[in-house]
């Protein structure tokens, strides 16, 4: 007999969501390992890993299969009894007990079961009716009442395989297949919902070509009948199913093919041997499959897991959805063929017939069989553009060079030399790649955006071409900026060109709209975006499968800092308040680890003792060689059971955290405070322990270098048996890290293609009703090579496209962006004192703590601080020489003279992923392409020997620069690898950096204006509106209060009358400015004065002189009213009405405003408590007292609910009146007027803001008894002992400043940055983390105009505030100053 | 639960079980049935062959505990 072959051809990935355990390429790995001729990925219903599993498989020299395990809703005959689709009916949340209590599924969802299960009328139906007992009703009609919302996910836990519908593998065997599946998969996605594809038998019918069918193992219709005795209807459904898929002589053109599956159950050798008779009787062909669900044996406990999570239940809980074997591993052919039913096994009397035992073997060999007749190509690139129309007898390359001339007049007067020279040579690249069709599609998008004026620009390497600048795609000139092309498309490039263009937040979705109109929905579809575990998922969800009870698992989750599974174990071992969990009791650490150790090392007890038999190729069922009883390691189970307790300590997140045990304290306080330095200005690591690895690569700290501890020193994998269930929670962590989880819509990835869509990729419902998405990811796509154009949202293009409508409307000017001057040296003054509180990019801690020493002083400098202040660069210590080189501390220098030209912009720093390709270029002479492709292999971790050639060739080339030692080369070569991994793209940075000018320049000139556009473009940036809100105060902006009679639903700009020291000039350098109030308030503004202009450094004001040359007159006169949706509860819907009632006329009393708003009453208690009806001329108390009279009086309910308006189209929430009595409001009791505390307390409570006054200006006079100073002093004190109070703004504990905690505190003057070094922080973790109005005692820091404090001490201002005999704390200040509250 | 009782098995040259022994008596037996559990990994791992046999008086459930490498009865059917 030949050499058995076999390949596995029904295998789902972890691309099943959590019905499988292995990635795709492991499965690969483990297939080539066991030496199978080909694999297939069947994944439960879709086709989502199909291209990373070819790709892999294509790598690894594997016959790749694509297929899918889909589930039917119908059976193939008729099935009466309903044993193929069991009545399935949903699991009630709390029920008790299976039987009592649940609907039947098909009379919520009709679409699920045999519609015609009601007329089948036999016994056995009878019998299983679900709805026996129940009086018979008509279908209720309320399905189809309008507004009801398709059902579009489906609560799939608790239902197993055995109580779905039956199965049935199909598997594509060409091109033509594939396509029969992507439509088969979009059409059932289509019909069914979310996740569950429709699959009937119909359908199949109408997908058939190319496509070979398997009967689907146990859980497939023709092994159900048989397990229940139907063998006439299994039979018939064989038939059926063959019919359907074709018959043959053998692999290569038989349709239908029985599966024989063994997973050494009771009953299986029946099963097989029943099945194998079957076909024999039908004359169908059988392959041998093994439903596998893994790749190794040991990845079983992880499968166990993930079974557990998809159900939402605990492995102890699970009995009857887990499978009870742990057979669903890859096998090799000796290992299939030594199962019971093949020679090897032959043993047991019934099995015991020579023809199956042949049948067994015949399957194993035709399964590698069909593999080989299966090849499907995804190669799509013939089809991925998807036409554009150009002019007749144009070419899109002709039609691309016209509109690149005609764009290239438009930007350029007048036209340079160099700027020919750059076009003729992109439009050469373009041409020789074919991509002219994609910049046309870009043009025309753009086009579309400036028609409708949609702000829009593009970013990202696509910001370094000269052709995507002249169509208007980007905004940046790529010659001034010195932007590299190449960086961009290259003809050596092999990934597609990747273009990101960001559109005002708010209207991407018209973009959305166009490109579906443009290229027609069967063209066009959104990419999916593949969620997978992150560290804070994983932790959850393997804590609950695991069996830990939920507050553990809630405290771990919250305790976590990184977002990395796979660094789970070392952020929880730093987090002192988990320590105990690794010791085990009564050992020290090192015993742990090493009796740890030694558990993994030996491995698991009954997996490796199974993996051991495969190994030596006996079947262990047949043939059991337990010898002399060689008992494995029984010892090493001790222990395995002991649960950990929760800790003792607070059971919520106020009472302190996981950390805040005197344990971790103490372990913390153990920690030596210098190991960790931190700049105190910009929060970076002062003095990294720098570890170079082979490559050359800097890496800093230990996120990229894997630690010397044992535990993370251990390979990856093997069984988890012997652990102890901490060590188990860690290690499933890491093994689940990256799994999908399940599919959201990415951000913006459109796909266009030439052919339909669904000849390419299954379709598939998005969670957004009438949304559709592609199951291939971003990722996919790029493989795939089609046509990907990523549509970005960004808040601040909104926010500034607002700003720039708000100026032209109130000031009367028009103002172009591209045309603002690029170097007003006011703007410039303004980024380098880090008055930077909205501006784009630039506005963070750490870059405020930077811009004083680096001073940008042109765009350009802009460019490379956008560039810079990254974790990247951060980590790679690339900050600091520039900045000491800035400040002329250091001089620049340059390795070579030949670098100077690359490196001269960012002071002989390398910085720019375009400067490594210059590098290559220009000094070691490497192709333009040759370049990107050293760029990319520095960039990520590549083989060492490719990297080794690269290496070599870098130094030979530089060698061949006059002057340049082997030293120098091997020097640079480091450098370069070095910076490559973190490096930005040049051409994105400046892109980011052209954005961050216009909005400083916006923030300078027009604070009120773009106030108003940053409030409404929220959610974005770094900040909360409060402080956006008490920043422009600041600079002298009126911000006026909500108020329902002068606020629309947003927030818009109102005329409150030009400042004094506007009219007067500049105000002095110190500080002051005449008296002159300006123009008087208007009434019924809310303010009776204007804010003051706050004197600090980080608080520019532009003096008489630019503001007239560059600012609109009257600019300043503009204030800033708050829209009155940023009171909580008042929603979009509201919109409508409430800007139509305000233009109606004002609202005169209390019930007005509820007639006339028809707002909910707790909604109108907030617009109370937030000022908003102090217009009515009523204090607040009295109608607090009145609301909810009123309310009950004009809101009648008829039955439960409101009445509706007649004919209402319009849902009007004033609707539901029977009948307005209008009574006259009981009279209020005398009520105390509230008090300015309780006013601000009630303010921030509900708006988290207010207009007038920022809270710390309460304490004021408390705080000057107290010795604290105001945040604008600081920068005119020494260096030393300092007390500030404030309210913590932002709170932040980045990874790369390595337990070092940064908090902006803000007072009514400004804010200012506190360093909590990791001791204090240890310390003071618990008032930190649940208080934010703060007295902080400590040292301050002062480096030229950074501004630093140290913090030593920190109290709760209240408390100090109270001590100290000042004002008591009104409850709505201190539930404010309450962290816990606000989201930090 | 209590311990299944330990028993002692005769397994031919081909490693088949033939005969089994507990209590003092020897059954010679043949296997009709037999089937595999992996379980309870996370508690303490169970990883049994079980083998339904008929003998000249009994039939039973016997089965290899794999961890432990030891035979046991499980069940006796009278």
């Amino acid at each position: 007999m030949p050499a058995l072959t076999y390949a596995e051809l029904h295998c789902h990935s972890n691309f099943s969501f959590l019905d499988g355990a292995s990635a795709p390429d492991q499965l690969v790995e483990r297939a080539v390992e066991l030496g199978l001729s080909g694999l297939a990925v069947t994944d439960r219903g879709g086709l989502y890993g199909v291209v990373r599993f070819a790709a892999a498989a294509r790598e690894a020299g594997l016959r790749p299969v694509l297929g899918v395990e889909l589930e039917l809703v119908d059976a193939a005959v008729p099935d009466p009894a309903r044993v193929v689709v069991p009545a399935r009916r949903p699991v009630r949340r709390g029920a008790s007990g299976p039987a009592d209590g649940r609907l039947p599924l098909d009379a919520r969802r009709p679409t699920f079961g045999p519609r015609t299960g009601d007329s089948v009328f036999t016994l056995a139906g009878a019998q299983a009716r679900p709805e026996e007992g129940l009086p018979a009703r008509p279908r209720p009609a309320r399905a189809l009442l309008p507004g009801r919302r398709e059902t579009v996910k489906e609560d799939l836990r608790g239902v197993g395989e055995r109580q779905r519908g039956p199965q049935l593998v199909l598997l594509a065997r060409d091109g033509a297949g594939y396509r029969s599946l992507c439509r088969l998969l979009s059409h059932a996605n289509l019909a069914g919902t979310k996740r569950v594809p429709r699959v009937t038998h119909a359908l199949l019918g109408q997908h058939t070509e190319g496509l070979v069918a398997l009967s689907g193992g146990r859980q497939g219709e023709i092994a159900r009948r048989l397990l229940v005795g139907d063998r006439a209807g299994a039979m018939a459904a064989a038939a059926r199913l063959a019919e359907l898929y074709g018959t043959g002589d053998g692999a290569a053109t038989s349709g239908f093919f029985l599966e024989l599956t063994h997973h050494l159950l009771p009953d299986d050798d029946w099963l097989v041997a029943e099945t194998a008779d079957l076909a024999c009787g039908l004359g169908l062909p059988v392959v041998v499959t093994n439903d596998v669900r893994y790749a190794r044996p040991e990845d079983r406990e992880l499968y166990d897991v993930v079974t557990a999570i998809a159900h939402g239940r605990t492995l102890d809980g699970l009995a009857d959805l887990r499978r009870p074997d742990g057979e669903s591993y890859l096998k090799s052919v000796p290992e299939l063929a030594a199962m019971p039913p093949g020679e090897a096994g032959l043993q047991v009397a019934h099995a015991a017939q020579p023809a199956l035992a042949r049948t067994w073997l015949e399957g194993i060999a035709s399964a590698a069989d069909l593999a080989g007749t299966c090849s499907v190509d995804l190669g799509f690139e013939q089809v991925r553009f998807p036409g554009f129309r150009v002019p007749a007898g144009e070419t899109p390359f002709s039609h691309l060079v016209e509109l690149c001339q005609a764009g290239a007049r438009r930007r350029y007067h007048p036209l340079t030399p160099a700027v020919v020279r750059q076009l003729a040579h992109e439009l050469d690249v373009i041409e020789r790649t074919g991509l002219a069709e994609f910049f046309l599609i870009c043009w025309d998008l753009m086009q579309f955006a400036k028609a409708q004026r949609i702000p829009a620009q593009g970013r990202g390497s696509a910001a370094g071409s000269i052709v995507a600048y002249v169509l208007g795609i980007s905004r940046v000139e790529p010659i001034r900026h010195h932007l590299l092309f190449e960086r961009f498309i290259n003809e050596g490039r092999t990934t597609y060109p990747d273009v990101d263009i960001d559109f005002s937040s708010e209207r991407r979705e018209e973009v959305i709209q166009y490109i579906y109109r443009k290229y027609g929905p069967e063209h066009t579809g959104m990419v999916c975006n593949l969620v997978t575990y992150r560290a804070r998922s994983a932790v959850r969800e393997v804590g609950y499968a695991l069996g830990f009870p939920r507050p553990l698992v809630d405290r771990v989750a919250k305790a976590l800092e990184t977002y990395d599974s796979v660094m789970v174990r070392r952020d929880l071992e730093t987090d002192g308040g988990f320590a105990e969990f690794f010791q085990r009791p009564g050992e020290g650490p090192e015993a742990g680890a090493a009796t740890l150790a030694g558990a993994r090392g030996l491995g698991s007890v009954a997996a490796s003792a199974a993996l051991a038999a495969a190994r030596g190729l006996v079947d262990p069922m047949g043939q059991l060689r337990h010898g002399g009883g060689k008992a494995p390691v029984p010892a090493l189970l001790h222990g395995a059971g002991s649960k950990p307790a929760v800790r003792a300590g607070g059971t919520s997140d106020d009472e302190g955290g996981p950390g805040d045990t005197p344990a971790s304290v103490d372990w913390l306080a153990r920690q030596p405070a210098t190991a960790i330095a931190v700049d105190p200005e910009s929060g970076m690591p002062l003095s990294p322990e720098r570890v170079t690895d082979r490559q050359g690569r800097t890496a800093h700290g230990d996120r990229s270098v894997p630690p010397a501890q044992p535990s993370q020193a251990q390979p990856r994998g093997g069984s988890t048996v012997g652990m102890s269930d901490w060590e188990r929670w860690l290690e499933m962590c890491a093994r689940i890290d990256g799994f999908p989880r399940h599919l959201s819509i990415h951000s913006g990835g459109m796909l266009v293609t030439a052919a339909p869509l669904i000849d390419i990729a299954p379709l598939e419902r998005a969670t957004m009703p009438g949304r559709v998405v592609v199951q291939f990811d971003k990722r996919d796509v790029e493989t795939l090579k089609l046509i990907k154009l990523d549509l970005l949202g960004l808040g601040m293009l909104a926010a500034i496209d607002e700003t720039v409508q708000l100026i032209e409307s109130d000031c009367a000017v028009c103002l172009d962006l591209d045309r603002i001057p690029e170097e007003i040296p006011e703007v410039f003054r303004m980024l380098q004192a880090a008055d930077t509180v909205g501006v784009f990019q630039v506005e963070s801690r750490a870059q405020m703590q930077t811009l004083p020493k680096s001073r940008p002083a042109t765009l350009d400098d802009l460019v490379v601080e956008v560039a810079i202040i990254r974790p990247g660069p951060i980590q790679g210590n690339a900050v600091h020489p520039y900045l000491r080189r800035r400040q002329g501390l250091e001089p620049v220098a340059y390795l070579h003279p030949s670098l100077e030209p690359v490196l001269k912009d960012s002071l002989g720093v390398i910085l720019y992923q375009e400067q490594v390709m210059r590098i290559a270029i220009e000094v070691a002479g490497f192709t333009p392409a040759e370049s990107d492709g050293f760029r990319r292999a520095m960039g990520s971790s590549r083989s060492s020997r490719e990297m080794e050639k690269l290496h070599l060739k870098f130094v030979a080339g530089a060698l061949r620069q006059p002057g340049m030692t082997g030293e120098m080369a091997e020097e640079l070569f480091r450098q370069v690898a070095a910076f490559a991994s973190f490096g930005f793209a040049k051409s994105h940075a400046a892109a980011f950096a052209r954005t961050a000018y216009e909005s400083s320049f916006l923030k300078l000139f027009y604070p009120a204006q773009l106030l108003v556009g940053l409030i409404n473009a929220q959610p974005m940036g770094f900040y909360p509106v409060e402080v956006l809100v008490n920043d422009a105060r600041r600079h002298g902006v009126a911000v006026l209060p909500i108020d329902v009679n002068a606020s629309a639903w947003r927030t818009t700009t109102e005329w409150v009358g030009r400042p004094g020291w506007t009219m007067a000039g500049a105000i002095g350098d110190d500080g002051s400015h005449d008296g002159d109030p300006g123009e008087p308030i208007p009434d019924g503004a809310g303010i009776t004065a204007r804010p003051r202009p706050v004197r600090s450094g980080a608080c520019v004001i532009p003096s008489a002189e630019p503001r007239d040359r560059y600012a609109a007159e009257g600019a300043m006169g503009w204030g800033v009213r708050l829209g009155l949706c940023l009171v909580k509860g008042i929603g979009e819907e509201h919109r409508e009405i409430l800007d139509a009632e305000l233009s109606r006329g004002p609202y005169r009393t209390l019930p007005d405003v509820v007639d006339r708003t028809g707002l909910p009453e707790e909604t109108l208690e907030r617009l109370i408590r937030a000022g908003a009806l102090d217009s009515l001329g009523r204090p607040r108390r009295e109608l607090l007292w009145q609301l909810r009279e009123v309310t009950g009086a004009s809101r009648g309910r008829v039955d439960g609910r409101s009445t509706g308006r007649a004919g209402g189209g319009r849902r009007s929430a004033a609707a539901g009146r029977p009948l307005s009595l209008h009574l006259p409001a009981t009279e209020a009791p005398l009520l105390p007027d509230i008090s300015e505390p309780e006013r601000i307390g009630d303010a921030y409570a509900v708006v988290g803001l207010d207009a007038r006054r920022q809270v710390v200006a309460l304490f004021r006079d408390a705080l000057t008894r107290l010795g604290a100073v105001t945040n604008a002093d600081l920068t005119g004190r020494r260096p030393g002992p300092v007390r500030i109070g404030g309210l913590v703004v932002t709170r932040q504990h980045p990874m790369t400043a390595r337990g070092t905690v940064f908090l902006a505190v803000e007072d009514e003057t400004g804010m200012v940055n506190v360093t909590l070094w990791p001791d204090t922080w240890a310390r003071l973790r618990g008032v930190v983390r649940r208080h934010a109005l703060l007295l902080i005692d400590g040292d301050l820091q002062l480096q030229g105009q950074v501004v630093n404090v140290i913090a030593r001490s920190v109290v709760p201002l209240p408390d100090a505030v109270t001590a100290a005999g000042g004002p008591e704390t009104p409850p709505g200040i201190r539930q404010q100053g309450y962290a816990g509250m606000r989201r930090l | 639960m209590r311990e299944h009782p330990s028993i002692d098995v005769e397994l031919d040259p081909e490693g088949r079980l033939v005969a089994i022994r507990w209590a003092g008596q020897r059954e010679p037996v043949e296997v009709c049935n037999r089937w595999r559990i992996e379980e309870a990994w996370w508690r303490g791992p169970i990883a049994r062959d079980y083998f339904k046999v008929v003998g000249r008086r009994w039939l039973a459930l016997v089965y290899l505990d794999r961890v432990a490498g030891t035979w046991h009865l499980e069940r006796l059917y009278d």
